[in-house]
């Protein structure tokens, strides 16, 4: 079945206060197509080995999300595979499934840590892992609970603010209460929804981890704004607006071999340090930042040259920043990839310090790199024509003269300042700066807990070796000019 | 066969060191100086027992042991071991001296390493190559470079200033006569010879300012004026400024005589600008100053917990984002050091790290240690202030109420003043405000070099290129 006919599933998708059909609707037109692009490469012959590798169940390539390392060189694999689909979308699309389908392969990796949990985990997982992996299923995650009243701790909510349980019958459960963000979800198969919170022993209705089919009766996908445009000249707009959605939870029955952990506070907060610490996933992440860095940098170097605002000082000063974000991410890149390690279960493991440092670096570097791309295009992205001058337009003359740049024609010059402007201005633009600052978690928290978890001892070994050197290391000068006469001679 | 002089016997060589208006004729025992020299002494100890010696030396072709400051790297594993000698050296300082020769030796180990390729620019110069480094690294001996002119009228063009800029004034059958003054020449005091060298690329209108040479640190002529001394003798107290203070000079050259083998550019505009962007020279110098930008963040980040758990801070969110940013710093230079090495690049024969990510952890780090200093100084607040005067008072007639109030969370009051007044050397005192101007401009200003990063990256065509096909 093709990627756009297996959406017709029955799904409930709203948008605009409507139902939609998401493989007719022109506010998903643009994004099925690329992902129906992206899932080609892997039946294109000279793309399949990068993106996948061969299912041993099915025999078919599969995307290399699933791949499991054995070596520096697997790792390498994978992250190609990463790379293949962040660079054809430039790093503007960030759900792909590729990283929801890694944590589903450190879950299957890691199924028998959760065995005590939940009796039913290590056979649901697996089978799962299999059917995700051969079925070629797009995954996303719903973790979060809607932004109600963050200053009460989760016992003190309101009983339909947390998704809980509210009755079991013989072919599952039945869940009611929302989950955030789900980017992606209007045309995903399948969801990862566990919770954030830490639940207290007597919240047991609440600690629940499922993976749901996104057409289940009673599913209730809510589409925020469409940010696609159909317009040709918004090249990101039109192709690569990942819609998220609020999933509403209307009393849907989720099947037994889809509940992975049912009412184990203990076993939904190590799902969720798991999936903060997976770093198969993590190890996508930072591939997908580095696109969109070496994009955006992009950008705003043509854009300098284009006008010739490269010629000052300060200006090549702000795109050597530029620079060094991307060197920096690339570097802890190439720091986790070689500085890996086989575990247990031999699998070989990026370390997650270099990744985890990119992440939250990641926080803040996109946001000041939009802030240097305006610093430098500055008034230019505001004197676009309201849509492109044609060749046969009575202004194209005029046009070519004073719209043309310092080396560029006024075609070049001026698909450069559209690409600037959507990245910059278009709502899609805005969504995104949104995203980078968040989409790891509330920045802060995601900073504090690389502090709880980062191995201090060397450092305060260090402290400690120099503070007391310090005593051993006094002498007097009796000492001392004995000890320089000894030298002398 | 070169026979090592031991170091405190070659300090008091005659050199002509300026402090205060007088001339230093004893090191050794001056207080501004001898804090710092015993370090130094400690550090060439290391050289010889182990388990240092085998982490800071390498055998030669002679058979004797050399710092691996002077290995010709011809692996990646070359590169770590000179790594983890530069870092040994630089922890024993706590990450604060930054000029312990192995940023100049590495400049020379560059051109020596290619000193085929540059025998073809200048017939000659590889003889004079072998003979410098085969002596340095023989002798073990300890240098600093100076490239600067002195900051004098910057604003105006070189013509209208010429006076003041070192030059050739004549030259003989035995070598070139130079006068004019240097700038900056960190830890000059303590060496035993200088490199002297151009910083920028000059026209043939100031040929005469176009050399490359080295200098015996006595040479006659040859004057070294400190700057204030930042030095304590009060170890206990100051127990970075009692060790650790590397000393800046100018030096002013009075019509002092370099030898014609120790003269590797005369008057040459084009040469002296080949030299100074030769590739391996640039880049096994610019190796060390990472690795050593890391052993002082490390120190950073160790003082930040510190202050931080002695004060029961760490239990606050901001204070963990606060750490977590200095952890990042850190961990960003690291991942530029491991990549810079792992991505190594073969030239000429020899092992060069990746010139893209030093110039990037480099960058970085003139804005990441003032930001340091400034997180320390927010985490540490008033608790920087609140010790008493010295150390000592903990057992002195009001010891018992000192020790009542001046403990920290887990720790003792003479424990946490002692670690306090570490922070304070770091954060308040003049050797650490002249280590937060030091790193902003140690690698030139960071403006020029932010702006160098774009004019030279070498990715800059893969990305406009990137540009081009998304059109």
């Amino acid at each position: 079945m093709s990627f756009s006919g297996s959406l017709k599933d029955g799904r409930s998708v709203w948008l605009d206060g409507v139902k939609v059909d998401v493989t007719t609707h022109p506010a998903f037109t643009g994004t099925l197509e690329t992902i129906t692009y992206l899932l080609a490469l892997l039946d294109d012959e000279n793309n399949q080995s990068i993106a996948g590798f061969k299912s041993p169940k099915s025999n078919q390539f599969v995307h290399s999300a699933f791949y499991i390392p054995r070596s520096y060189e697997d790792l390498i694999k994978r992250k190609k595979a990463f790379a293949l689909w962040s660079n054809k979308t430039y790093g503007v699309m960030s759900r792909l499934s590729d990283y929801a389908n890694s944590l589903i392969t450190g879950y299957y990796l890691d199924r028998h840590q959760f065995a005590q949990y939940d009796a039913g985990f290590v056979e649901k997982i697996t089978k799962y892992y299999e059917l995700a992996r051969d079925e070629r299923r797009i995954v996303t995650t719903a973790i979060l609970d809607p932004q109600i009243d963050r200053s009460k701790p989760a016992e003190e909510q309101d009983e339909d603010a947390l998704l809980r349980i509210i009755r079991e019958t013989e072919e599952g459960v039945v869940v009611r209460g929302a989950k955030m963000i789900a980017t992606g979800a209007p045309y995903a198969h399948d969801v990862i929804v566990t919770s954030p919170q830490k639940l207290s022993p007597n919240q047991i209705a609440q600690a629940n981890m499922f993976i749901v089919p996104l057409n289940l009766p009673g599913l209730q996908i809510v589409c925020r704004e469409s940010f696609a445009s159909n317009k040709e000249h918004h090249k990101l707009s039109s192709r690569f607006d990942e819609m998220d959605a609020v999933l509403l939870f209307d009393d849907v029955l989720i099947p037994w071999d889809r509940v992975l952990i049912k009412g184990s506070p203990e076993g939904v907060l190590k799902a969720h340090r798991h999936q903060q610490i997976d770093a198969l996933a993590q190890h996508q992440t930072v591939v997908r930042l580095l696109s969109k860095l070496e994009f955006i940098a992009g950008v705003t170097t043509a854009i300098a040259q284009s006008i010739g605002a490269d010629y000052f000082l300060h200006v090549q000063e702000k795109i050597g920043e530029l620079y060094t974000q991307i060197d920096s991410i690339e570097a802890l890149l190439i720091s986790s990839e070689k500085e890996g390690h086989l575990n247990e279960q031999n699998v070989y493991l990026p370390n997650i310090t270099p990744l985890q440092t990119a992440r939250n670096l990641g926080t803040h570097f996109y946001g000041r790199a939009l802030d240097i791309l305006k610093q430098i295009g500055a008034g230019g992205f505001i004197q676009l024509s309201s849509s492109p001058i044609l060749e046969n337009h009575e202004l194209y003359p005029l046009f070519s003269k004073y719209y043309k740049g310092a080396k560029v024609d006024a075609r070049t010059k001026e698909n450069l300042f559209r690409i600037g402007w959507e990245l910059i201005g278009s709502q899609l633009g805005s969504r995104h700066d949104l995203y980078e600052r968040f989409y790891t978690g509330d920045p802060i928290r995601v900073y504090a807990l690389q502090y709880e978890t980062y191995d201090k001892s060397y450092l305060k070994n260090k402290l400690n070796h120099f503070l007391n050197n310090l005593i051993e290391r006094e002498v007097t000068e009796d000492e001392y000019a004995d000890s320089v006469f000894a030298e002398v001679e | 066969m070169n026979t090592p002089i031991p170091y405190l016997q070659r300090l008091n060589n005659g050199r002509t060191v300026w402090l205060d208006g007088e001339i230093v004729n004893d090191l050794v025992n001056h207080k501004a100086f001898k804090g710092t020299v015993q370090t130094i002494q400690h550090l060439l100890n290391l050289q010889t027992v182990e388990p240092t010696k085998s982490i800071l030396t390498y055998e030669t072709e002679k058979g004797a042991n050399a710092h691996l400051s002077f290995l010709v790297p011809t692996s990646i594993n070359d590169l770590k071991r000179k790594s983890l000698a530069y870092k040994c050296w630089v922890d024993e300082t706590f990450g604060v001296m930054s000029r312990l020769s192995e940023y100049s030796r590495s400049q020379l180990v560059g051109w020596y390493a290619s000193r085929q390729q540059l025998d073809v620019l200048s017939p000659g110069i590889a003889t004079k190559l072998e003979k410098l480094y085969e002596a340095a690294r023989d002798l073990d001996l300890l240098s600093t470079v100076a490239a600067h002119d002195p900051q004098r009228n910057r604003s105006k063009s070189a013509e209208e200033i010429e006076h003041g800029k070192l030059r050739v004034v004549t030259k003989n059958e035995e070598g070139i006569f130079v006068s004019g003054a240097k700038t900056i020449a960190t830890a000059a005091p303590y060496v035993d010879e200088l490199l002297i060298t151009s910083y920028h690329k000059r026209g043939l209108d100031e040929a005469a300012m176009a050399n490359i040479f080295y200098v015996p640190i006595s040479a006659q002529g040859l004057h070294m004026v400190c700057r204030e001394s930042f030095a304590s003798t009060d170890t206990s107290n100051h127990p970075l400024s009692s060790r650790f203070d590397e000393m800046d000079a100018v030096l002013i050259f009075d019509n002092v005589l370099i030898p014609w083998e120790r003269v590797l550019v005369a008057e040459d505009p084009e040469l002296a600008w080949k030299l100074r962007i030769e590739t391996a020279s640039s880049l096994l110098s610019q190796h060390q100053t990472v690795v050593r930008l890391i052993s002082k963040l490390e120190s950073v980040v160790a003082i930040g917990n510190e202050l931080a758990e002695t004060a029961g801070a760490t239990e606050f969110l901001h204070v963990k984002e606060k750490l977590s940013e200095l952890i990042i710093q850190l961990e960003t230079i690291k991942g530029l050091l491991n990549a810079a090495e792992y991505e190594a690049i073969e030239h000429n024969g020899i092992y060069l790290p990746k010139q893209r990510f030093l110039t990037t952890a480099r960058n970085l780090g003139t804005r990441y240690y003032p930001r340091a200093l400034e997180i320390l100084q927010q985490i540490g607040a008033s608790g920087l202030l609140q010790v008493p005067s010295t150390i000592q008072e903990i057992d002195g007639p009001i010891g018992d109420k000192l020790q009542a109030y001046y403990g920290g969370t887990h720790t003792g009051a003479f424990a946490r003043t002692k670690f306090i007044k570490l922070a304070w050397d770091l954060i308040g005192s003049q050797l650490g405000a002249r280590h937060e101007l030091y790193e902003r401009f140690y690698s030139g200003d960071p403006v020029r070099t932010f702006a160098a990063q774009y004019q030279n990256y070498s990715e800059k065509d893969r990305l406009l290129k990137l540009v081009e096909e998304f059109n």
